[in-house]
């Protein structure tokens, strides 16, 4: 394993910490001003999704996880499984949907996403920071309860259901933030 | 979001987030009320150098430096840290309670939420008094800032300012770190006891020890159950410019949290000549075996510290940060119009 000083960590990098593997999603740098600088991470183990803090003296060395990525297709799900294709080789990959964690919802049979490998083990799966995705079913909203900070909840085509602006309709194209799975805009086209 | 800046290459960016406008407005308010309150209770407001040739050496903080050129002369001059010593010497000339308020600049800081490379700093010092005095001072600066007493909510948490949550660094370390008072100062030990909880140790110092499992296990505890916390009794290797105790192993020094972030670092300060030259040289050795930037030692505060420098005690505080945790932001990038990351 190669291994990298504290300091030079950052977001996407996954690492070694009291035996298992960990996604970097987040580092600051700290220099509290009594001993040496400081390198906070936050960061999310895939298989559990559990996310903790940890901080590093700015020069240790940290062990790095050797990790490659593809960009594959995804199937279909069955039970807590999912199934994605290799774009290239044609290889299919079962993940586990806790490794997509709360975002698997938006997952969408035949769209493309970013796995990443360790050990020919898929580890994570990258989603971006948004996704794009049709209402399949909305609710016309009660006329007169218009004010924008009321929300209204909308299935996804991908069975999903999230909190949505009173002003979107069946058919419209929403964009989501997979993490948090809150609404950012409509974009239809 | 921003408008990014179109010429710049390099890890630095320009960002134009006018967006921030509100908030801005909030903080200017809230610098006022700053200095609202130090004028009204006699504090001189002194307007410093940012620029100087000399430093006070400190181990742990790199600084930013340039060059004046002038026909073929040419010197190094370096952006302040802090002002601390400026206003020492005028300190020792007389001028009394004062304070400064401005920028200040601390080079290799990654841009965060809590940090900058340039800042705004506030530091305050009162004639006559120790830390402990000026604790006092301070709840009730914090205590006019919450001008409608009715305390903040900062990370979901209830912050009042009627009272300190007072406690030692050895009582801290005792009640978060299971690290008891015997093993917090013996080096020896305490790597020993790091070891165990699984930190590195070989090759690291108990200084960068102690600030990791500090940090790890500590820092986020405090100021977190009511009101804020004021952390005190530093081991004397983080005494800085701090009088010692009479135990012989802790200094009078306090820093004290809001939601777990350090808003300000107190000292009594130290005025033995002696004792604070031993200092100077031992953070100069150690600037130099970190291969950091080298500066002059600042030797005409030195002498100036001969002249006397009255019973004193003295804060620092990171403005933005405290009006990030007052004013209930998530950043300190988040009151700027322009930001540099």
């Amino acid at each position: 394993m190669p291994s990298v000083e504290a300091v030079k960590l950052k977001k996407g990098d996954f690492i070694e910490y009291q035996g298992s593997v960990w996604a970097i999603i987040d580092t600051d740098f700290y220099n509290p001003g009594k001993g040496s600088a400081l390198m906070k991470v936050k960061v999310r183990n895939p298989e559990s999704g559990k996310v903790i803090d940890h901080t590093y003296k700015s020069n240790e060395k940290i062990e790095q996880m050797e990790v490659t990525g593809a960009d594959m297709q995804f199937l279909y799900r069955e039970n807590d499984t999912l199934f994605f294709m290799d774009d290239k080789t044609y290889e299919q990959y079962e993940v586990p949907t806790d490794v997509a964690g709360e975002s698997a919802k938006f997952l969408k049979d035949g769209n493309s996403y970013y796995l990443y490998i360790h050990d020919g083990q898929p580890l994570d799966i990258n989603m971006g920071a948004s996704v794009g995705l049709k209402v399949v079913q909305a609710e016309e909203v009660v006329k007169g309860n218009t004010s924008t900070n009321v929300k209204k909840e909308v299935t996804l085509e991908t069975g999903a259901k999230i909190m949505v602006p009173p002003f979107i309709k069946t058919g419209d194209i929403v964009s989501i933030n997979p993490e948090s799975g809150e609404y950012r805009s409509r974009v239809n086209e | 979001m921003g408008k990014e800046s179109k010429n710049n290459n390099g890890i630095m960016q320009i960002k134009t987030t006018i967006e921030n406008l509100e908030n801005y407005k909030k903080y200017l308010n809230f610098t006022r009320s700053i200095k609202q309150f130090l004028d009204s209770r006699g504090y001189l407001d002194v307007e410093v150098p940012v620029l100087s040739p000399a430093l006070i050496p400190e181990s742990s903080i790199e600084v930013f430096a340039t060059d004046f050129v002038y026909k073929s002369e040419n010197q190094k001059l370096f952006l302040t840290p802090s002002p601390e010593l400026f206003i020492k010497r005028l300190l020792v000339e007389g001028v009394g309670d004062c304070y400064y308020l401005g920028k200040s600049f601390r080079n290799y800081e990654l841009q965060g939420s809590l940090h900058s490379i340039e800042f705004n700093m506030l530091e305050f010092y009162k004639v006559g008094t120790d830390y402990m005095g000026l604790a006092d001072e301070l709840l009730k600066m914090l205590q006019f800032l919450d001008s409608d007493n009715v305390g903040i909510i900062y990370k979901g948490s209830v912050i009042k300012f009627d009272k300190w949550d007072k406690i030692t660094v050895a009582e801290a370390f005792g009640k978060y770190a299971n690290i008891n008072e015997e093993t917090l100062f013996d080096h020896s030990k305490f790597l020993e006891a790091a070891k165990l909880k699984g930190y590195q140790v070989e090759g690291f110092d108990y200084e960068e020890v102690f600030s990791q499992m500090y940090t790890n296990e500590v820092e986020k505890k405090l100021g977190i159950d009511g009101y804020p916390t004021l952390l005190y009794d530093y081991p004397k290797e983080f005494a800085s410019l701090a009088k010692m105790n009479k135990d012989g192993k802790t200094s009078q020094r306090f820093e004290f949290y809001i939601g777990g972030v350090e808003l300000g670092n107190c000292y009594s300060e130290l005025a033995n000549v002696q004792e604070q030259k031993i200092r100077f040289e031992h953070d100069q050795e150690q600037r130099k075996q970190s291969q950091m930037n080298q500066y002059p030692t600042d030797t005409s505060f030195l002498k100036s510290l001969e002249k006397g420098l009255p019973v004193c005690s003295g804060i620092a505080i990171g403005v933005e940060r405290l009006a990030m945790v007052l004013l209930g932001l998530d950043g300190i990038e988040k009151m700027k119009l322009i930001n540099i990351k």
